[in-house]
């Protein structure tokens, strides 16, 4: 008992001795390092994560995919933390797809953040950060991909390195295509095992767009313009195809191309959708305003008859037709078919200056016609006011006026679905719900618009312009135009530059598929429309016709 | 010696002195601190407040009851309270354990859904690569050794309505079962053959009237077959008609597979009359 009575105290004391150990180190901990664990333990256990909205995917009319999103992570480093730059170059710039000397560029930067690479597809981002090198992180985002490389690049456009539309439908649509990132909180044990996720703010998906554009009718316009421009040489050229009847654009190609997936590597030229954004002089293609002005006003019929010499003269300028020829007697459908610039201005001035620019505001030009396209410009039409004395020789022939093609294709399409001007439209249906048709109204009637599109047969007849366009089993009509184009330097009409067109329809009894071709400053010797854009319409529609399904008449 | 009161008055019949009306007793002590002399009533916001205290004060007696009830001592002192807290604790550890193994689980599903978003983005993509059509016209032309039909080669079928309706309806045979044999009951003389006949009949047929269309002769039945547009109404209004669209939709698709050769001959790169 004694023994045991001699053991208690030092027992006592050894226990009284950790316990006060322990306290002291809990204290220690607690209070004096207590913050800064705290801190440290926060950084460990807590991430605020940035759950980063999937961009609404574009689709063609058949839901092949024109532009996807997918995840990747932006690649950043902390140069301060790299014991080794050049080895971490060594090992990143393959991975990155950049060159070594760029990437220990950045990794030598006096900087505690630098970007390495932006959109990173996620798998490769996970190589990357495989390697845990240190200060390589990644943060989510997502890529956008256009799949189809080059096809209808202008008319998707491109998305920022933020994920905001810069250009096209995907500037255009922005609102709809980017949806809204949330914010996921995630608490991790020691092992890095997540304990507790909530997400504060829930992230909400960018809706999908289907546009109205067949991707075949697209390819085969892209390919048919990259023809022109191997033969003509010219500066750009634009093609729309679209249907008349609805106004829905079946595609819309432009020349040059530019790879949706590297726009940087592209001429800021091709980056423009000139089908919205190139004002022109029409030329030929414009006298459909005045001959339908003019049959819808009476003052014509397509039998009526005029006799034209092969010039004019109006106040003080003379306007001569393209060839020469004595005198001779011309309906109406003949000055048409053979694009007669003097049958032309005397078929205007039976309108009268108030009466043609009444039809041109009423067939739309000088205003934007509405389409979904960001940055549509607006065209010029002159004022009544600005007319001068010789206005009357050159804006019945399509010069002086300024327009763009998706004008154009409108006014066109007007004639071709029997009256009704109506928007052109591109996007088709929102998350698979169509969208309502763009309302038109009527500008001629049901009849002028017949007699119109039999007069633009002609066109294409033995005698017009365009004559050696045909398409086996299909009635089509349409009407050529070149246009001179006003010498920067000199402020006359080039005798060098012009601006190519045509713009038809098939079957030309009863429309259902429109293309416009407007080639700008062809070269190579030949600058018409029926021999530069005739020929690529005629490629296209004997494409577009059977595919669609239209049968000939 | 003094009489008592009662014999002086036997001796001497004098009159009672009046007494004075007895006065109410006075209530009798209670014990306790002597009553503090009555307050003037308090401001209503003292009085307020001494409620409130009252009712904390009232509240905490009641506790206190509550606490030393018997019932309430009698479940505490009892051995079903050991149990109940036993399970209570162990649920709480099993929740807790059931919630991390929860958020563990959500943690992965999260990364499995950014992956699989990530492999669905790129076979979305690929897929896409892979329709374009130059790539299959150039497959098609390269491995299956087919080659595009030009304009001219297109040939439409014309539909001739009720007779063409006759002749599938004539034609009609019941459906074979799964095994290729017409089912128990079929005409035996038309047998298995029927619907490989009738088929033929009408891809001939087909034919024949492609060769007749090279005029320029038109039918919607192919076309509008592809495309899903109205005209094929007059073609499918009954079973039997829709035989006869879909052999002409056979016609049809061949036709569409042709235009895109078109697309380098017609119209392509002559000469034309000056434009306008």
């Amino acid at each position: 008992m004694a023994i045991v009575q001699q053991r208690v105290g030092p027992i006592f004391g050894l226990f009284f001795l950790l316990l006060a150990l322990a306290v002291g180190r809990a204290a220690y901990l607690g209070v004096i390092r207590g913050p800064a664990l705290r801190r440290d333990a926060s950084d460990q256990q807590v991430t605020q994560e940035t759950v980063t909205a999937q961009r609404g995917t574009i689709t063609d009319r058949n839901g092949v995919d024109l532009a996807i999103s997918e995840p990747a992570q932006d690649l950043s480093a902390d140069p301060y933390l790299l014991r080794n730059p050049l080895g971490a170059a060594q090992k990143l710039a393959p991975l990155l797809k950049l060159s070594e000397a760029e990437v220990l560029r950045k990794l030598s930067e006096h900087s505690g953040f630098v970007y390495l690479a932006r959109g990173v597809p996620a798998r490769r981002a996970e190589q990357i950060l495989a390697l845990k090198l240190p200060g390589v992180n990644g943060t989510p985002s997502t890529r956008r991909v256009y799949p189809r490389g080059t096809l209808a690049s202008q008319v998707l456009g491109e998305v920022g390195v933020e994920g905001t539309g810069l250009s096209g439908i995907e500037a255009f649509d922005n609102g709809l295509l980017q949806g809204r990132s949330g914010e996921r909180r995630v608490v991790s044990d020691a092992l890095g095992q997540p304990v507790s996720i909530s997400e504060p703010h829930q992230d909400l998906p960018g809706k999908s767009i289907a546009l109205t554009i067949d991707a075949n009718i697209q390819q085969r316009a892209e390919d048919v313009l990259d023809a022109v421009a191997q033969a003509f040489s010219p500066k750009d050229a634009t093609a729309i195809v679209m249907d008349p009847r609805t106004g829905a654009v079946l595609a819309l190609a432009n020349w040059p191309q530019e790879n949706a997936n590297d726009p940087e590597a592209a001429p800021a030229a091709a980056l423009q959708d000139r089908a919205v954004n190139f004002n022109y002089e029409p030329g030929s293609t414009f006298k459909i305003v005045t001959v339908a002005g003019a049959l819808q006003q009476g003052l014509i019929t397509p039998g009526s008859t005029f006799n034209i010499p092969d010039q004019i003269q109006v106040a003080d300028r003379t306007i001569h037709d393209d060839t020469e020829h004595p005198e001779e007697t011309l309906s109406a459908a003949q000055i048409l078919a053979r694009s007669s610039n003097v049958g032309a201005i005397t078929i205007g001035k039976l309108l009268g200056a108030e009466g043609f620019n009444s039809w041109v505001h009423r067939f739309g030009f000088g205003s934007p016609t509405g389409v979904d396209l960001p940055r549509e410009e607006r065209g010029v039409a002159l004022p009544l006011k600005e007319y001068s004395g010789s206005s009357m020789g050159n804006l019945p022939i399509g010069q002086g006026e300024l327009v763009t093609p998706i004008q154009m294709a409108t006014a066109y399409a007007a004639i071709a679905n029997g009256g009704i001007l109506r928007p052109a439209h591109i996007v088709g249906s929102v998350e698979g719900k169509p969208l309502v048709l763009p309302r038109g109204h009527r500008v001629i009637s049901t009849q002028t618009a017949a007699e119109v599109r039999s007069m633009l047969e002609g066109v294409l007849g033995p005698e017009g312009t365009a004559h050696e366009v045909s398409i086996p089993g299909y009635h089509l009509a349409g009407k050529t135009g070149t246009a001179s184009k006003i010498d920067a330097e000199t402020g006359e009409y080039s005798k060098s530059a012009y601006v190519a067109s045509f713009i038809g329809f098939a079957p030309a009894a009863d429309p259902k598929l429109l293309t416009a071709v407007i080639v700008d400053e062809p070269q190579n010797g030949s600058i018409y429309g029926g021999t530069v854009a005739a020929p690529a319409f005629g490629q296209i529609m004997s494409f577009a016709l059977p595919y669609l399904g239209i049968p000939p008449q | 010696m003094t009489p008592p009161a009662a014999a002086s008055s036997l001796g001497t019949a004098q009159p009672l002195p009046r007494r004075r009306p007895a006065a109410p007793p006075r209530p009798r002590r209670v014990s306790g601190p002597a009553r503090p002399a009555r307050a003037t009533p308090a401001p209503p916001a003292a009085r307020r407040s001494r409620e409130a205290e009252g009712l904390v004060v009232g509240m905490l007696r009641s506790l206190e009851a509550l606490s030393s009830h018997r019932a309430l001592d009698r479940l505490i002192r009892g051995r079903l309270w050991i149990g109940i807290v036993a399970f209570a604790l162990i649920g709480i550890v099993t929740l807790q354990l059931a919630l991390l193994r929860l958020n563990a689980g959500i943690g992965r599903a999260l990364e499995r859904e950014s992956a699989l978003q990530s492999g669905n983005a790129a076979l979305s993509i690929e897929n896409s690569e892979l329709a374009a059509g130059n790539r299959v016209e150039s497959q098609a032309s390269s491995r299956l050794g087919m080659k595009l039909v030009g304009m001219s080669g297109l040939r439409f079928l014309t539909v001739h309505g009720s007779v063409d309706v006759a002749k599938a309806a004539a034609r009609l045979r019941e459906p074979l079962n799964a095994t290729g044999q017409p089912p128990a009951g079929a005409v035996e003389a038309e047998g298995s053959s029927g619907a490989g006949e009738a088929t033929a009949e009408v891809s001939g047929g087909a034919t024949g009237e492609a060769a007749a269309t090279s005029t320029g002769a038109t039918t919607s039945t192919g076309t509008t077959a592809a495309s899903g547009e109205q005209e094929a109404g007059s073609v499918t209004s009954s079973e039997a008609s829709t035989t006869a669209a879909q052999g002409a939709t056979g016609a049809a698709s061949e036709s569409t597979a042709s235009p895109s050769a078109a697309a380098g001959e017609a119209g392509g790169g002559g000469t034309a009359a000056p434009g306008g």
